[in-house]
Parts: C-alpha cells; structure tokens; sequence
C-alpha cells in the first residue's frame, strides 16, 4: 500500500515539474499574441 | 595555521586553473553539434547506441521537447532507484543481507539521487546492498551531473543563438540542442573518463574498492561502551520516565564494511552528488584516506563548475564573460572560506575553560589528518558548490563557522554551485544585474547582444524566488508542527539553524547536513524529497524556458551605448545582486539561529 502511494507521489512530482513547463509555454505564447 | 591556510588556498587555486582551462575547452567541444563527426572512435561508440534509442543526433529541440525530455528521464530515474531499494533484499551483490529500504526512506533517497542532492536520512553501510550503491546511487550520480551539464549548455546555445539566421517559423528556429545527445555525451566523454583514473589515483591513496560484505577483525584492545538494553524482542528496555535503559558493553571485535568505494567516491565529487559510502561520508578513511586525497577531493568537488563557467565564456565568443562570472564566484567563496577557518581558530569558550587544550582551534567534530584548515576549506567548497560531501561535521562547527556553509547553502549554489546548475542559476543572477543596472541608467537591457524583456524577467523571477519560498515555509511548518520539531536534538537557536539548513540544504539541492536533526521520519522523508524536487526542476524549467525565449532572439552585434558585462565593475554588480536577492530573504532567520547561538555562547562565557 505504501508503495503504490510512493510511487503515486512520484507521478505527482512529474506532473508539478509538467505543470510549471506548461505554465512558463503558455505566458511565451501569451506574450507572442 | 594562518600561513598553511593561505599558501594552501594559493596552491589550491593555482592548481584549479591550471585543470579547469583545457577541461573547458573540452568542455566546448563535447557540447558542440560536430562533436564526433571525425573521430572513427566516438562513432563506433555512439552510432550503437542512436540506433537502439531511435535517436538521431543531429536533430535539434526546442524548449518544451528538451525539459519534457528531461523530465521523463529523471523521473524514471527515481522509479528505478525507489525500485531497487524495495526489492534489493532478493537480488544478488548483498554480501550484509539487507532487507528492502523501508519506503518514506527509499522516496527520500530516490528523488535525492536524480537531483543531485545526496540528502542521505540512512546510513549507507548499514543499508544499501552493494548493487544498489552501484545500479542505483552511483549511476544517478553520473545521470544527475549530465542533466545539469545538459541544462548550462542549452542555456548557453540559448544565449549565443543568433536568432535573425533562422527565421521565426522556421524548422531550426528556437532550437537549444538535444537533451538526449547531451546526455550521452557528457557522460561518455567527460564524466567516466575522468572518474576512472581518479578511482585509480583513490585506491592507490588508500581507499578501498571490493564487493565484500562486513569483517570482523579483532582489535588491539576491547572497545568499551554504553547502548540501549534490550529485551527478548529487541526491543529498548525503558525505565519507569520512558527513557531507554543503558548497559555498559565491551566487545574485542570491530565489524569493518566493505565495497566498491572509491568508484562511487569519485563521481560523489566530481559530480558535486556529495551521497557518501559511509554514513561518516568523507570524513570516513575508506572514503578520505589521505590529506592529499583531501585535497584532490576539494579540487575533483570545484573542477566542473570552475570549467563550466570558463567554457561558458569560450562558447559566447567573448572569455571575458567567463572569467567575470568566475571573479564573482571566487571572491565571496574565499571571503566565506576565511569567516569559516578565522570562526574555527576559536575554540568553543566552554571547552577552553574546562581546560582542553586551545592551541589547535575548535577540533571537535574534526578529523586529525586534516585538521581546522583541510576542514573549513572543504566545508565552503563543498557548500559553495551543491556537493554536499563533508569531512567534518558541519553541526560541530562554531555558530559563526557553522554560518558559513549555512549561507553559502542559502545563496543558492551560485559560489561556484552545481555541475551546469551553477553557472545557469549564476546567469539568472546574471540577467537580474544586467535589468537591474538597465533601470538605473534607462538603457535596454541586453546580455551577450540579446535584450531583456518582460518575458525573460518572470522567467528569472520564477527561478529565483520558488527557491527561498519551499525553504521558509518548509523551515516554519517544522518549527510549526510536532512532527517537525520532534527531530531537533538541540534546543534553542542551534535547533533553528538544524532545521534551516535541512530545508536550505535539501531546496537547494545541496545535501550535507547539520548532523544532529534526527531527518529519517515520515515527515522529513516526503517533505524533503519535495524541496529537493521542487528545487531542482523549479529552477531547470524556467531557465529552459529563458533557453527557448533567447535562442529565438536576433542578437546585436552593436556594442555601442551598451553596458559592459566584464570587468571589476560588473564583478560588483553581481555580487550585490547575489547578496541582495539571495541572502536578504534569509537575513531574519540567520540572525535567529547562528547569530544568537554566537551571542549566547560568548556573551555567557564573558565574565
């Protein structure tokens, strides 16, 4: 059970790193236009 | 001692350059397009492994492909290490028998390795099979110092990119390399040569490379000392207040752990990883044998981020950026070394006037073979840079002289810094003196004939406040909840300052620790993995992102009316700006743990 919540928190780690790369694309763009 | 000190800085630095100027150069040539192109050798070595990854070298990425790219890499790094803490118990090179990590513990250690940070809450020796520290540890050591080598390269193509030759639109426009290329690349040809012959040059000093497990050897006399008594289940006897029960033991045995040491030892710093071995990390003799494997190891921890900037200069065409950038660095990492060994020249006022001997300095948590010099200077450079290896305990250390790595932790490992993270979060700082001085002359600001915007600005914004942000809010909710203080073993300022540099050593993807804080709890586990992953990628994605938006910029080859970014003036103007930015958010909470931890030690011990 703890695994799958480690491992889980892992994916959340990826998608904060994800999110924030998305985040910093879309104010360039917002810039662009 | 002041004389060794200073004499032993001199050598140090000239010894420094001397490596670090043709390493740069090599530096540029593995970081360029062509890089290969001619070489029979690098071709039967690199084509092999294109063809398996489905990877051509010589297409390019912009800046989203590029972090994606990274991201995927290193979180499937923390998967496979995470995965093999958890089931090393079964598979082979486990000479000790160690059972799997417990999990909190195997998150902690996973995402500390991908990030370069090497936050160790276990001890080593005690915990890791030997397949592990190799497969896992050692290979994230040579993977996580790539990736920010990787970052400072894109980075620097950014910059020097002259955006008008490729028109906005077009297939090449934008482009800052291939993190995959890189990758190989560095590790190939920089990292792994370089280690093999310094694991070489370690076990001939001394340090030991084997797959043993542990052997006992009998000693020269028993070895008293006091432990927890325990009952038929293990378990601590406890007496009728809760606390453990002590029995006096002798034993005429010692257990001495084996291992492959000195490779893991060598990429520990060179990489600037800084995950030791041994629980005791450098100060361990298996580890550091020697007081000129001391030495080399100062050298191995600073040679990268040295050369780095230095190539940095060489790849814009201009090495008087290079050697501005270095200036900045080398001043306040000498200024801090001197606060650090002048702090240690003072033995702890209690100590002397319980009448130990005053003459050698403050020596607890000091190894004899190198003494208050070999132990301060490797304190600040290993906290300058974000190594995070120590040969001393950093918790043992005066409150002044225990400031320094502190605040050199809190700067942001921009004094030299990470391999690649050094010089890329210093160019943030970079581009903040470049606006800042804009401003105040009423000029564009430009940088290598690039301007400055708006866009640029948030994206150094980002980079540099999410930092100090995780790392006050980290320090406070500890301070806040039972969990967090529960782990402090000193009261007072010293326990501020425990938790402090925890939470600025862990953001800052440092990793050394001020001994004492008890981090191996659920609590310290996950939320430091957090601050190790934040901080590492909360800084990569908008430095890439400040990669794309410069590499699609026209760069002007005008000179005229600009503002130079060398020379004494500009090595002012960054300092400041590190100084300004970087410390003062943490000024309160310095003042609050070493500065009156200082003024209570001596303002006690005056009459």
């Amino acid at each position: 059970m703890d695994d799958l919540l480690m491992l889980t928190l892992i994916g959340v780690l990826f998608l904060a790193g994800w999110g924030l790369a998305w985040f910093c694309e879309r104010l360039s763009r917002r810039g662009r236009s | 001692m002041q004389t060794q000190f200073w004499l032993m800085l001199l050598l140090f630095a000239l010894v420094l350059v001397a490596l670090a100027w043709p390493l740069s150069a090599w530096l540029v040539r593995v970081a360029s397009p062509h890089f290969g192109t001619s070489s029979r050798f690098v071709q039967a070595v690199e084509r092999p492994l294109w063809r398996i990854a489905g990877i051509d070298p010589a297409s390019g990425q912009r800046w989203p492909q590029y972090t994606l790219a990274l991201l995927v890499f290193n979180v499937l790094g923390v998967v496979a290490v995470y995965l093999l803490q958890r089931v090393q118990a079964g598979l082979p090179l486990n000479p000790a028998g160690f059972s799997a990590v417990e999990q909190g513990s195997a998150f902690n250690t996973a995402v500390s390795f991908v990030t370069n940070t090497n936050w160790q809450g276990y001890a080593g020796e005690q915990t890791m099979a030997h397949l592990t520290q190799m497969l896992a540890l050692t290979v994230q050591n040579f993977l996580s110092a790539a990736t920010g080598l990787a970052v400072a390269f894109a980075l620097t193509r950014g910059l020097v990119r002259r955006g008008q030759e490729t028109p906005a639109g077009s297939a090449q426009a934008g482009l800052i390399g291939n993190f995959w290329v890189d990758v190989v690349r560095i590790t190939l040809w920089v990292l792994i040569p370089i280690c093999i012959v310094y694991s070489l040059v370690l076990v001939g000093q001394g340090s030991i490379q084997n797959l043993k497990g542990f052997t006992e050897v009998t000693t020269l006399e028993p070895t008293a000392y006091d432990a927890p008594k325990t009952n038929a289940a293990g378990q601590p006897v406890l007496d009728a207040q809760g606390k453990p029960v002590m029995e006096h033991l002798t034993t005429p045995s010692q257990q001495i752990p084996g291992g492959p040491v000195a490779s893991q030892e060598a990429i520990k710093e060179l990489g600037t990883n800084g995950g030791g071995f041994f629980n005791a990390n450098s100060a361990h003799p298996f580890e550091n044998p020697t007081a000129l494997t001391n030495f080399i190891e100062m050298l191995s921890i600073i040679l990268l981020p040295t050369a780095i900037v230095l190539a940095f200069g060489r790849m814009v065409g201009d090495t008087r950026q290079g050697w501005t950038i270095l200036a900045a660095m080398a001043i306040v990492l000498v200024a801090f070394m001197a606060v650090a060994f002048y702090a240690e020249l003072t033995p702890s006022p209690r100590l002397t006037a319980a009448g130990v001997a005053a003459d050698l300095g403050n020596f607890e948590g000091k190894e004899t073979r190198f003494g208050v010099v070999g132990s301060t200077m490797f304190a600040a450079i290993t906290t300058g840079t974000s190594c995070g290896a120590v040969n001393a305990m950093h918790d043992s250390f005066m409150p002044l002289g225990g400031a320094v790595p502190l605040t050199l932790i809190l700067l942001g490992e921009v004094i030299f810094g990470g391999v690649g993270t050094g010089l890329y979060t210093m160019l943030v700082y970079v581009l903040t003196a470049v606006f800042i001085a804009g401003l105040m002359i009423g000029r564009t600001p430009e940088y290598l004939g690039k301007r400055i915007e708006s866009y640029d600005m948030k994206m150094v914004s980002i980079a540099i406040l999410l930092t100090p942000i995780v790392v006050l809010c980290g320090a406070a909710a500890s301070m806040a909840l039972e969990a967090g203080r529960a782990g402090i073993s000193n009261p007072g300022p010293h326990g501020l300052s425990q938790i402090l540099y925890a939470w600025g050593s862990s953001t800052n993807n440092n990793g050394s620790a001020f001994a004492g804080l008890n981090a191996n709890t659920r609590f310290y586990n996950l939320g430091l993995a957090v601050a190790m992953w934040l901080g590492r990628f909360g800084t990569i994605v908008p430095v890439m992102a400040l990669a794309g938006n410069m590499a699609a910029k026209k760069r002007s080859e005008s000179l005229t009316g600009k503002m130079p970014t060398h020379g004494p003036l500009f090595v002012g103007l960054l300092i400041g700006t590190v100084f300004l930015v970087g410390a003062l958010t943490y000024v309160p909470a310095l003042a609050l743990g070493p500065a009156a931890e200082h003024l209570q030690l001596f303002a006690k011990a005056a009459p």
